[in-house]
């Protein structure tokens, strides 16, 4: 998997304009990148109680930051919020109304450091919950952590996948065989067909379902597909009135409190959600409606998912077993310590075009054994030199000189010494880059009979002259 | 000297099927190309040196079966014939443009003579056809090739369909049958994405052994006595063997690896983009654009814009140090482990086959040269196959690995990020349509058009699988082409579908897609079928 480099190029130079488009977004790659290296790390104690709050046993106290911030935590874009919501009422004419805007600033919170936005009218929803569930009734302390480890956690998957859905909203499909343009053209084969299928992907297959996928131990992702008929037989069964007041959710059941559950709320034109979910757990979704009077409406259900372990395992083979403290020497020399950024990232980074320097932040400068010390001093060199080559004034001047002719077809030409060939028509073109110097370029033609002789010389001078000026202020 | 432990190098060489034949020039194109200039052609040559001088090394490849069609297509060997002869061409130019400057004139007939040869040994060494090449070396015991997922899928994210983890693990056996001659006895997991139970499918395909990353092992259940030092079966007898962290840093981690030495040569200044654009332009993108055309003339220099002129000789002395250090340092690390274990100890250092050579213009002779160094009388460590450790140690300890890739940050987030999650709800779809048909038609006397019809939606399918495109759309390098490639084999898959079910199958329309999309010939689409 590699090679890419250059396509890329291409794609720069093809779009030239979008590309500086792209790289003003707030959301930008790399920034974001930086952002989730230096906030996760700290975070992440923090974020570990508030995953056990918020999905193991959730509490009383999620549903009051939804409660004391009402519409705002209903509509917020991002997963977890995994709140019994049964009793919740919210105040959802306002979900449409700010709808977009609420997607739109919580891009901005990715870039924005959350102190700047205190008392801000552009508060993003997901701050705002924050700040009010400070000062909220009991149990606030629950809500606070969660969300605000959920602001540090940058890389929260579904701020940003808001904002690409409404970006990327692709029309109901229409597909057919008309559809496909064909168009018969030549080519080394032949004629054939150029078929363009590339149009809008379905919207919906018209199915209910409810999938779920594994992203990493920590964060799993659900999306689904309702048939308009199943959403309308829901309308029929709880009433038109209830309907328009109930909410949408995900109930989360987690394998091990049995029949235990947790619901998170959704926007109504979601049709994904990452949901943040203990290590080693076994989950499965259903995907409904609330209503007021606190009936679920199920409309789908998903499979049931394990999520992955994140540390050794506990169990130990008796069959396999090693002395006190050499299991965990082992696990240390596999490199147990420092996983998380492997190097195949590095590898695959770079094998696939990215530029190094770019890259290099994210290598993990861990040295898993003793061994690597002399890859220590190879390293140390090398940085000398890069000192001694950095900071130096430079300027590049490439010179070509194109020397050209004609002569008799028949005539044999030489150019400094080295014969070269004439075309039929006895035209000659020879291009040479020039170094530094003062160079003579004799072209020497004799004619066929040996009797004639031409020398014409051009004479190139190239130099480069390196000056030291006092530095004036 | 009797060795106190092994070293197991893994090449994983891969690119993604992408062939259009609807077009004369096609960008995209030049991966293969490349990479057979660049990596295949010089690790085969490389592999040739050691065989030449008698030398009995051991390392591992998987041969992709994407790759493995590519290589064997008629229309891309056409093409890369053309390709290296334009280059060619372009060589002799700089040879003579060059001429008055000794130091690039050096590097200009480096390049003159490695496309030259790389010509002679694909047209009349290996008649066109690469994979004769590596079958030379798997025939003389020295290459143990593995296959792959038949185009690449990544099969965690298919899990919830084990029909369709079945299709890439069968189509790959299949594929690599045909190219090969016999049955694959390992599997490099695409992206080395390993679930639980997926085991149990190669077992049904005759597999022994695959990779995992580092954590696949340390993490399994109950904890693996040997870390990633030893390979473990799983439940279903199918030998797992970890990755060392540790030989993977030190020669791809920027800081203390080896690829950014100075004297390398620096892979972002190409002519292509240097020299004057009327003298470049038959050799770049025919509308103007300017691409990359491997001859590169500086060295990585540092970290400055001026650049100095790359020296092979000494690039290549550069190389040999470093494979020595490699060595010395993989030497280190088995002593010291060997203190901790009761068996020898086995280091597997798997790499991206693409980035000797293509990225690391040098690596090639870095795998030589160490591949040289183990087999020394001399050297302490050897070179050895997965499997030749399995027969030096039948018994394994019997682990569940844990679920794991090898991308950035060890699960699936790669392939499913905001940048690519929305392909999962087509692929799992048009997975589960693809079973629909083949379980309603496999019991049917259908016609041929039927039956084409059918094997043309499973390579769609198979396709639109592909991780090359959402790892693209992650990495935001060429994401329009990957949009489109998904959306096309999706859509296609999805016409098919329609016109199967409906009974209005379009004659024309399925040579159109058999004549595009043509891997896998020989396709059954019964694997699909319940």
């Amino acid at each position: 998997m590699v090679v890419k480099k250059s396509v890329n190029q291409e794609a720069n130079v093809k779009k030239a304009k979008t590309v500086e488009k792209k790289a003003n977004v707030p959301g930008d790659k790399m920034s974001v990148k930086k952002s989730v290296k230096t906030s996760v790390t700290p975070a992440k104690n923090e974020s570990g109680s508030a995953r056990k709050i918020s999905i193991a046993a959730p509490e009383k106290g999620v549903k009051k930051t939804a409660l004391t911030t009402g519409k705002k935590a209903v509509s917020r874009p991002k997963p977890a919020a995994v709140s019994k919501t049964k009793k919740v009422k919210a105040e959802k004419e306002i979900e449409t109304k700010e709808k977009t805007s609420v997607k739109k600033t919580s891009l901005k919170s990715e870039s924005k450091a959350p102190e700047k936005n205190k008392n801000s009218k552009t508060l993003p929803s997901t701050l705002k919950a924050t700040k009010k569930s400070n000062s909220g009734p009991k149990k606030s302390l629950h809500a606070k952590v969660s969300a605000s480890s959920e602001n540090k956690k940058r890389e929260n998957p579904a701020q940003k996948s808001a904002v690409k859905k409404t970006a990327v909203k692709t029309p109901v499909n229409t597909m057919s065989a008309t559809s496909v343009t064909s168009a018969e053209v030549e080519n080394l084969y032949g004629k054939h067909y150029i078929i363009n299928t590339s149009q809008d992907l379905p919207q919906s297959y018209g199915k209910n379902r409810l999938i779920t996928l594994i992203r990493d131990p920590e964060w799993i992702y659900a999306f689904w597909d309702v048939a308009d008929d199943k959403i309308n037989e829901v309308k029929n069964i709880v009433g038109n009135e209830d309907f328009f007041k109930s909410k949408r959710i995900l109930r989360v059941y987690d394998a091990a409190a049995a029949g235990k559950y947790s619901d998170i709320e959704l926007t109504k034109t979601a049709s994904s959600w990452y949901i943040h979910v203990k290590p080693e757990a076994s989950y499965s979704l259903e995907l409904g409606y609330l209503t007021p009077k606190g009936n679920f409406v199920k409309l789908a259900e998903s499979n049931k998912i394990e999520t992955p372990r994140q540390s050794m395992s506990e169990v130990k083979d008796e069959k396999w077993m090693v002395k006190d403290g050499v299991f965990e020497k082992i696990y240390e020399l596999s490199g147990g310590t420092q996983l998380g950024m492997s190097s195949a990232d590095i590898m695959q980074a770079m094998a696939r075009g990215m530029r190094p320097e770019e890259f290099s932040e994210l290598i993990t400068k861990g040295i898993s054994s003793e061994t690597l010390s002399s890859q220590f001093s190879m390293e140390k060199k090398r940085e000398e030199e890069d000192i001694k080559r950095q900071r130096k004034f430079w300027m590049v001047l490439n010179t070509e000189i194109i020397v050209y002719g004609a002569t008799e077809p028949d005539a044999s030409v030489t150019l400094m010494g080295k014969p070269i060939k004439l075309r039929q028509d006895g035209t000659f073109s020879i291009r040479m880059a020039l170094p530094d110097s003062d160079i003579d370029i004799p072209a020497v033609g004799v004619s066929s009979d040996k009797v004639d002789e031409i020398i014409i010389t051009p004479c190139v001078h190239k130099h480069t002259n390196y000056n030291k000026k006092e530095n004036s202020f | 000297m009797e060795e106190k432990g092994y070293v197991s190098m893994v090449l994983h060489a891969h690119l993604p099927y992408v062939r259009h034949p609807e077009y004369k020039y096609f960008l995209e194109e030049n991966w293969l190309f490349e990479a057979i200039n660049e990596t295949y052609i010089p690790i085969l040559c490389s592999f040739d040196n050691l065989y030449r001088d008698g030398i009995n090394f051991k390392i591992t490849m998987s041969l992709t079966p994407t790759l493995l069609a590519m290589l064997s297509d008629p229309l891309l060997q056409e093409r890369y014939v053309k390709h290296i002869d334009a280059l060619i061409e372009l060589a002799e130019k700089e040879v003579v443009r060059t001429q008055l400057m000794s130091d690039y004139n050096c590097a200009a007939r480096m390049y003159l003579e490695k496309f030259q040869l790389n010509r002679n040994i694909f047209v009349n060494k290996y008649g066109n056809n690469l994979i004769n090449g590596f079958k030379k070396f798997q025939d003389s015991g020295n290459l143990e090739i593995i296959t792959c997922c038949a185009t690449h899928g990544f099969l965690p994210l298919m899990s919830v369909n084990s029909k369709a983890v079945e299709a890439q693990i069968k189509i790959a056996v299949d594929s690599y049958r045909r190219h090969l001659g016999k049955a694959p006895r390992g599997i490099w997991l695409a992206e080395c994405g390993y679930f639980p139970g997926h085991d149990e499918i190669l077992k049904k395909y005759g597999i022994q052994f695959f990779f995992t990353d580092t954590h696949g092992i340390l993490h399994s259940n109950p904890r693996p006595k040997y870390g990633v030092f030893a390979p473990a079966f799983c439940p279903s007898g199918v030998a797992a063997f970890g990755r060392d962290v540790e030989s993977s840093r030190s020669v791809w981690s920027m800081n203390e690896g080896y690829p950014g030495d100075y004297n390398y040569r620096e892979f972002y200044r190409d002519v292509g983009f240097d020299l004057d654009l009327d003298y470049i332009r038959p050799y770049i993108h025919p509308d103007g654009i300017r691409i990359n055309t491997g001859i590169k003339y500086y060295k990585i220099t540092g970290k400055t814009n001026l650049k100095e002129v790359y020296n092979p000789s000494r690039a290549s002395y550069m190389a040999k140090e470093h494979a020595a250090n490699f060595h010395f340092n993989r030497v280190k690390q088995i002593e010291h482990l060997a203190h901790y274990m009761d068996r020898k100890p086995l280091v597997v250092s798997p790499y991206d086959a693409e980035l000797f050579g293509h990225w690391w213009y040098e690596g090639p002779q870095f795998i030589e040269h160490f591949l040289r160094l183990s087999c020394d009388y001399k050297s302490n460590i050897k070179t050895l196959t997965p499997v030749e450790y399995l027969e030096k140690y039948p018994k394994n300890q019997v682990v569940t690995p844990s679920f794991s890739s090898w991308g950035h940050k060890g699960y699936s987030e790669v392939w499913l990020s905001p940048q690519n999650d929305w392909v999962y709800k087509h692929l799992i779809e048009i997975a589960e349509r693809m079973v629909e048909l083949a379980t309603y038609y496999q019991s049917q006397s259908s016609d041929l058009l039927v039956n084409r019809a059918l094997a043309q939606a499973a390579r769609e399918l198979l396709l639109a699988q592909s991780s090359d495109w959402a790892f693209i759309m992650y990495n935001n390098t060429t994401v329009e082409y990957a949009v489109k490639r998904t959306k096309d084999h999706i859509n296609r898959f999805n016409l098919l579908y329609e016109q199967i079910k409906n009974r209005r199958i379009e004659p024309d329309f399925i040579q159109a897609l058999e004549y595009h999309d043509n891997i896998f010939p020989d396709i059954d689409y019964r694997i699909y079928a319940m």
